[in-house]
C-alpha cells in the first residue's frame, strides 16, 4: 500500500479498535520544535490511504490514543501540554470536543486502558503522569515520581490497574493505581529509556528501548536481569511495541529510519525483519490489534505506512 | 622645771645687783652674756629646759651671776610657756591640717569612683607638706605652702590619672557587669575584632568561588576555542586547501550552496507529487556525487556554527561511518518514494551535518516556549543520529531568533463547548486478540489461518456480523446500552473482567471475582509456566520464527479458561471458540 503524506511531520501512528482500516497519525509542524499540529484520520481503502478527517492545532501533537469505548473519540497530546479530545462523528467546528490542560510541559504519550476502557493516562515532559475519564473535568490521578521526562507509558494488557511509565531518567517504573508509590523502579537502561511495552500474552515480560540503541526484555519480577537484550538498531530506539497476537514477537522504530521485528525468544538471532522503508527518523509504530500482522509506521519524512508484516512496505 | 621657775620668778622679783650670786662673782662679763642670750634665744634652745641651758651655759664658763643675767635679759618662757612652742607647732600643723582638709576632698573628688588603689602616693605630698609646714614659719607663709600643697596635690593626681585612670576604668567596668561603651577609635578590646574577622573571611571566600568562576569558565571558553580551531584546521585539510581564509566561511559557502541546490531542485520535482516516477537518473546520479563529497566535507564537526545554540550542539559528533553509508543506501530508495526529493536531497547531503545528542536534547531545548534545561545522562553517549537538513535549519533560525515561515497562528483549537456530551457510541468494543486467544489454542484458525490479511480481514467481518446479530440475543450486553454515552457506566463485559459488572469507579479496587480465584485484578500473579501451546499462525509469519502466541501461561488464559469450563460445562471448546470469536463478550456465556 503506497504511503500517504502528510502535510507535518509525523509522531505517532494508531490504529482504531473499533475499525480495521482506520488509523490515526498525529503530527507537528517543523519536526515537533515550534509550530502547529494537525491531527489526521486516515482510512485505508482499496486504492490506499486516504484521508478521513482532519484537525489542526495551535502546537505541534505527539501522540494520539483511541477510545476503547467510543469508536468517535480520539485523544492528542499536544505540545502545549493539552490534551484534546476530538470528536469524530461531530462537524469540524463541533471540535475538539475537549481540552485537557494540566501538564506544565509537553504531552508526549498518550495510551488508552484496555482492560477497563474508560480511562487513559498521560505521560509528560513535567516528569508526571495523569490519569484521566471523559466524563470528569480534571484528571483524577497524578503520578510524578520520575526525576525527568517521561516518554512513555503504557497500561498492563491484563490488569487494569497496572501500568508501566518510561522516563529520561533512565528507570522504568511500574506502578499499581491502588498504591501511591510505584511498585517496581527498574533502571533499566544507563541511557535514556524511550519507550516501553507489555507483553500482551505474559502480563510479566516487558520491553524497553533505549537511547543506547538497545532493546531489553525483563520480567518484572526478576528486575534485576533482563531476560533478552536485543541489538541491531544503529540509534536510538524510539518505540518498542509487542504484538497483540504473538506472544515473543517485538516490533520496533528507530532513529536508524528502519522498523525492525524481532522475536525475543529466538535462541539465535533475534531479528526477524528490517524494513527501512522511512527516509528520516521512524517515530510512529503500531500493530492493528484487529488484523493480525498488519503494522502501520510514520516517520519525520511525512510519510505513513500500512504493511502486513510479511510484506514491503512500499508494495502496492 | 620648777628651779627655774622659781630661780626666774625670784630673780625677777628682785633685782639682779641686790641679789647677788653667792656662788658667781659680781662682775659680768658682755661677750658671755651676749653669747648666752643669743644662746638663749635661739628657737631650738627654747624649747629645752632651763636646767640644761644653765648647765651648757655653765659649761662655758659663765658665772652664776651671767648666767642670772642671761636669763633676765632673754625673757624665758614660764613654764607654761613651754607648751607654747609645743602650741605654736600645734597651732601650725593644725593650721596645715585645716588646709589639707581643704585640700583632701579635692583630691577625694577627683579620684570619686575610686575604690581601691588610691594613690597612696597622693596622699603623700600632702603628708610630707604637712611636714613641711610644721617646719616653717607660721601663718603668712601658710598661704602660699597651701597654694603649693594644692598645686603639687593636683599636678601628682592628674598624672597618676593618666597612667592608672585606663585599669581602674576596666575594673570599673567589670563590677559594673560588662556593660562597656562602644570602642572608642584607637582599637581596643579583643570581642569586637572578631564580627570583623568573621566578615572579611566571608568576604574572601566569595572573592575565591567567584576567581574559580571566572576560571573554570574561562577553560571552557578555551576548550571551545581549541575545538573550534581543531574543527577548522580539519575543515581545512579537509578542504584540500580550498585557500580561503577563514575555514568558517568554506564550511558556510558550502551549506548555502547546498540550500540554494536544494531549492532548485525542489522547484524541479515539486510539479509531480504523486508521480511516483523516479527521478531522472542523470539528476539522481548528480545528486549522488554531490552528496557523497558533502559528506566528506562536511563530517567534521561544526561546533563554530552551534556553540551557541542549545545543548544539543555540544561538540558536535560525526558519525563518520554511518553517514555515506546512510547517504548511499538511501540514495535507491528515494526514487521509489512520492516526491520529495527536495526535502530529501537536502536532508542526505546534510545529514553529516549533526551535533546533537539524543532525545530531550533536540526535543526539550528546541521548545523554546517551554525550555527546560534538562540534566540529561545520555548527553555524552551513543552517537546522536544525523538530523534532517531542515531540521538544522529550523534550529539556526530559532538560534538567530527568526520564527520559521508558515506557523499559523489563527488556530483556535480551545473546544467551543467544553461541556458537550461526548458522541453515542455505535459500535461495541472489540474484545483484544490476547483475551481471545486465551481460550485455547484454535482460535487462531478463524483468524489468522489462512495467512494475509485479506483473508484475516473476511473472516473478521463476518465475526462481526454474526456478533452483531447474536449481542441483542445474550441479554448480557444491550445495544441500547452500548448506545449509551460513556457517561453513565454501562454495565457491559468487555469479557477482559472475570466478573460481569463493571466497577463503577475507577479506583474501585477490583475484588478477586469468585470465578478467578487466581487473579488479582493489577497484581501480576505468577505465570504458570510458558506454554507448549503452539498457535497455528507459523503459516502467517512465514515460517518466521514464532512460538506459542496464545500464551497458555497468562493467568488470564486460566482465568477465562476455568471460567469458561465451569460455564459451559462440558461444552467442548470448539463451540465455545466460535461463541467467542462471535461476539468476544461474556465469560461462560451459553453458545447460541
Amino acid at each position: 500500500m503506497p504511503g500517504f503524506r502528510t502535510r507535518f511531520q509525523g509522531y505517532a501512528v494508531r490504529f482504531s479498535p473499533f475499525e480495521e482500516g482506520k488509523l490515526a497519525v498525529a503530527t507537528s509542524q517543523n519536526f515537533g520544535i515550534i509550530g502547529n499540529g494537525c491531527q489526521h484520520v486516515l482510512q485505508m481503502g482499496p486504492n490506499g490511504i486516504s484521508e478521513w478527517r482532519s484537525f489542526d492545532t495551535a502546537d505541534g501533537l505527539y501522540d494520539c490514543a483511541w477510545s476503547e469505548e467510543n469508536e468517535n473519540i480520539l485523544v492528542s497530546a499536544s505540545g502545549d501540554g493539552s490534551i484534546k479530545v476530538w470528536d469524530l462523528a461531530a462537524p469540524p467546528e463541533a471540535n475538539p470536543l475537549r481540552s485537557f490542560e494540566e501538564h506544565t510541559h509537553e504531552v508526549y504519550s498518550l495510551h488508552w486502558n484496555q482492560v477497563r476502557r474508560d480511562c487513559f493516562l498521560s505521560g509528560s515532559w513535567d516528569d508526571t503522569i495523569k490519569l484521566w475519564n471523559l466524563t470528569a473535568p480534571g484528571s483524577l490521578r497524578t503520578f510524578a515520581e520520575h526525576t525527568y521526562c517521561v516518554y512513555a507509558a503504557q497500561w498492563n494488557p491484563a490488569a487494569a490497574d497496572v501500568f508501566l511509565s518510561a522516563s529520561g531518567d533512565c528507570t522504568v517504573k511500574v506502578w499499581d493505581l491502588r498504591q501511591a508509590r510505584p511498585t517496581l523502579s527498574l533502571a533499566a537502561h544507563r541511557y535514556e529509556v524511550l519507550s516501553a511495552d507489555w507483553c500482551k500474552y505474559n502480563d510479566c515480560i516487558i520491553a524497553t528501548g533505549s537511547v543506547d540503541k538497545s532493546i531489553k526484555v525483563w520480567d518484572v519480577r526478576m528486575p534485576e536481569r533482563e531476560l533478552a537484550t536485543l541489538l541491531g538498531h544503529t540509534y536510538a530506539v524510539r518505540r518498542v511495541l509487542f504484538s497483540p497476537h504473538s506472544e515473543t514477537l517485538v516490533a520496533s522504530c528507530s532513529y536508524d529510519m528502519t522498523v525492525r521485528l524481532w522475536d525475543y525468544a529466538a535462541p539465535e538471532d533475534a531479528l526477524v525483519r528490517l524494513w527501512d522503508h522511512h527516509s528520516e527518523f521512524a517515530v510512529g509504530l503500531d500493530w492493528s490489534p484487529l488484523v493480525e500482522g498488519l503494522l502501520a509506521s510514520c516517520g519525520w519524512d511525512e510519510m505513513t505506512y500500512c504493511w502486513h508484516m510479511n510484506a514491503d512496505p512500499r508494495a502496492t | 622645771m620648777s628651779d627655774g621657775g622659781d630661780d626666774r620668778a625670784d630673780g625677777g622679783a628682785s633685782s639682779p645687783h641686790d641679789t647677788p650670786a653667792p656662788s658667781a662673782p659680781a662682775v659680768l662679763r658682755e661677750d658671755q652674756l651676749t653669747n648666752a642670750v643669743a644662746f638663749l634665744s635661739h628657737p631650738k634652745v627654747r624649747s629645752s629646759s632651763a636646767a640644761s641651758k644653765r648647765e651648757f651655759l655653765q659649761k662655758k664658763g659663765l658665772t652664776q651671776a651671767e648666767i642670772e643675767e642671761a636669763f633676765r635679759r632673754v625673757p624665758q618662757p614660764p613654764p607654761g610657756q613651754e607648751p607654747q612652742p609645743a602650741a605654736l607647732p600645734a597651732a601650725a600643723p593644725s593650721a596645715v591640717a585645716s588646709t589639707l582638709q581643704h585640700l583632701q576632698p579635692q583630691p577625694l573628688v577627683t579620684y570619686a569612683g575610686q575604690q581601691q588603689g588610691g594613690p597612696a602616693g597622693g596622699y603623700m605630698p600632702p603628708g610630707q607638706h604637712m611636714q613641711m609646714m610644721q617646719q616653717q614659719p607660721q601663718q603668712g607663709v601658710r598661704w602660699t605652702q597651701a597654694v603649693l600643697g594644692a598645686g603639687f596635690v593636683a599636678a601628682s593626681a592628674y598624672a597618676a590619672k593618666s597612667l592608672v585612670w585606663p585599669y581602674v576604668e576596666g575594673a570599673y567596668y567589670n563590677w559594673r557587669g560588662h556593660v562597656r561603651p562602644p570602642p572608642r577609635p584607637v582599637d581596643n578590646g579583643e570581642p569586637s575584632a572578631s564580627p570583623t574577622a568573621a566578615a572579611t573571611q566571608a568576604v574572601a571566600e566569595a572573592i575565591a568561588a567567584q576567581t574559580s568562576e571566572l576560571r573554570s569558565s574561562i577553560d571552557s571558553i578555551k576548550q571551545l576555542v581549541e575545538a573550534l580551531e581543531t574543527s577548522q584546521r580539519v575543515a581545512s585539510a579537509a578542504d584540500g586547501g580550498a585557500g580561503v581564509g577563514s575555514d568558517g566561511l568554506t564550511v558556510t559557502d558550502l551549506r548555502q550552496e547546498l540550500r540554494s541546490f536544494a531549492e532548485s531542485l525542489h522547484e524541479l520535482a515539486s510539479p509531480a507529487p504523486n508521480a511516483a516516477a523516479a527521478p531522472p537518473p542523470k539528476l539522481e546520479s548528480e545528486l549522488g556525487e554531490i552528496k557523497t563529497l558533502l559528506a566528506e566535507l562536511l563530517r567534521s564537526p561544526r561546533s563554530s556554527g552551534e556553540a551557541h545554540s542549545p545543548p544539543p550542539a555540544k561538540g558536535g559528533m560525526a558519525a563518520d561511518a554511518a553517514t555515506p553509508a546512510s547517504v548511499a543506501s538511501a540514495l535507491p530508495q528515494r526514487t521509489e518514494a512520492a516526491a520529495s526529493s527536495a526535502g530529501v536531497n537536502g536532508s542526505a547531503a546534510e545529514q553529516a551535518q549533526h551535533g546533537e545528542a539524543e532525545q530531550p536534547e533536540h526535543h526539550t531545548p528546541q521548545r523554546p516556549a517551554q525550555q527546560q534545561a534538562p540534566p540529561s545522562p545520555g548527553a555524552e553517549t551513543p552517537v546522536p543520529p544525523p538530523h534532517p537538513a531542515s531540521y538544522m535549519q529550523v534550529l539556526e533560525m530559532l538560534e538567530k531568533g527568526q520564527t520559521p515561515p508558515g506557523i499559523r497562528t489563527d488556530i483556535d483549537d480551545k473546544p467551543p463547548n467544553p461541556n458537550a456530551s461526548p458522541p453515542p457510541s455505535k459500535m461495541k468494543p472489540r474484545p483484544k486478540p490476547w483475551e481471545r486467544g486465551a481460550r485455547g489454542s484454535g482460535i487462531d484458525s478463524g483468524l489468522g489461518g489462512g495467512g494475509g490479511s485479506s483473508s484475516s480481514l473476511a473472516s473478521l467481518g463476518a465475526a462481526a456480523e454474526t456478533a452483531e446479530a447474536a449481542a441483542p440475543a445474550e441479554g448480557q450486553v444491550a445495544a441500547a446500552e452500548q448506545g449509551l454515552p460513556p457517561v453513565q457506566p454501562a454495565a457491559y463485559a468487555p469479557g477482559s473482567f472475570p466478573s460481569p459488572k463493571r466497577a463503577s469507579s475507577i479506583f474501585e479496587a477490583v475484588a478477586p471475582a469468585p470465578e478467578s480465584p487466581h487473579i488479582f485484578a493489577g497484581r501480576l500473579s505468577p505465570v504458570r509456566g510458558s506454554s507448549g501451546l503452539g498457535r497455528s499462525d507459523s503459516g502467517v509469519l512465514g515460517g518466521g520464527a514464532s512460538g506459542s502466541a496464545t500464551g497458555g501461561s497468562s493467568t488470564f488464559a486460566a482465568i477465562l479458561a476455568a471460567a469458561q469450563d465451569r460455564a459451559t460445562g462440558a461444552a467442548p471448546l470448539t463451540a465455545s471458540q466460535e461463541g467467542s470469536v462471535a461476539e468476544g463478550s461474556g465469560i461462560g456465556r451459553p453458545v447460541v
